[in-house]
């Protein structure tokens, strides 16, 4: 048993399920605590990814360039930039405290190591995200499919995402 | 297209290493697609998993309570589709549906567990290289959400 509250909330995190404490402890340790002041950009959209985020404490919002309204708000205990860490592209989104905050941060090039190593922190952490990132994706798009029957004509046979595009924007 | 330049295309995000390309490509078959070809049914365990390289292929989703009715959407050239039924082993939320003839690479599910059981490095950059490609499509379904939310709330 940890008794590290830090440690304790990452492991109530879906994607650390496949960890045990001792393979969490030490995930902790390879990664960063950093600090955030209120308004303070985490991140910016089409920045180089450079890993994963969990947030110990504070408020994020996540923004898309051009549009007003927040995509999303991140609490703590929640993940921002899986997509970072698992490819090597940029940021789909900006990211920015909304309160003062506190965040982990574990770089791609640690993770990459393990990857490399075929360590079994690696195996138990790629495995918590895939079940997580299924079980999102699967209501993503029952939430997607259900909204679009509410939208589109009922004479439509056919649908396509590009029929609301313009609500995208 | 040789076998060996096959292969590489299921390096579709630069994951992996060259080392992997030659015990990837013994789990991988390359299949020629034909125009109807049904690749995964929506509500039955997709058999494996596809990188389409040629052609055009369509993912088709029965709306909720409606058999009229079917949301399509055109997939990318060097996506992977298929992960998410693979992976939590359940039914598949939509089906894929070859539009054209066309090439594309498969790994069945036996060939995908017995990746995901071994514990080495070509397991793991094969198992990021598949969530890389299904945290992307995440992304864009949260983003066809939160449009969708939207103008429902618009109406």
């Amino acid at each position: 048993m940890n008794h590290n509250p830090q440690i304790q909330l990452l492991l109530k995190h879906a994607f650390f399920q496949g960890l045990n404490p001792i393979e969490m402890k030490a995930l902790f340790s390879a990664g960063e605590v950093r600090a955030f002041s209120k308004g303070q950009t985490l991140f910016r959209e089409q920045e180089p990814s450079d890993g994963l985020i969990f947030v110990m404490s504070g408020l994020f919002h996540v923004y898309l360039e051009g549009r007003e309204l927040p995509l999303a708000t991140v609490n703590a205990g929640e993940i921002i930039g899986e997509v970072g860490l698992l490819g090597r592209g940029t940021r789909s989104a900006t990211v920015s405290a909304q309160t003062e905050a506190f965040v982990w941060h574990l770089s791609l090039e640690v993770f990459e190591g393990l990857v490399g190593r075929g360590d079994s922190i690696a195996d138990g952490l790629l495995k918590g995200m895939a079940e997580d990132l299924c079980r999102r994706f699967r209501e993503g798009v029952y939430e997607a499919a259900a909204i679009m029957g509410e939208l589109a004509p009922k004479t439509s046979a056919k649908i396509t995402n590009m029929d609301f595009e313009q609500e995208l924007a | 297209m040789t076998p060996s330049e096959l292969i590489k295309h299921a390096d579709v995000l630069g994951l992996l290493e060259d080392e992997d390309l030659v015990p990837l490509s013994n789990m991988l078959e390359p299949i020629t697609l034909t125009k109807g070809q049904v690749l995964i049914r929506e509500g039955k365990r997709a058999p494996g998993t596809f990188l389409i390289i040629q052609g055009e292929v369509q993912i088709e989703k029965r709306l909720p309570g409606d058999t009229d009715r079917v949301l399509v959407s055109p997939v990318k050239p060097g996506e992977w589709i298929g992960i998410v039924s693979l992976l939590d082993e359940k039914e598949a939320t939509a089906a894929v549906v070859a539009l054209t003839d066309g090439l594309a690479l498969a790994m069945n599910r036996a060939n995908f567990e017995t990746l995901r059981t071994e514990n080495n490095a070509l397991s793991m950059r094969f198992g990021r290289t598949v969530l890389a490609c299904l945290a992307q499509q995440l992304v864009r379904v949260n983003q066809s959400v939160s449009g969708l939310r939207s103008a429902l709330e618009r109406r």
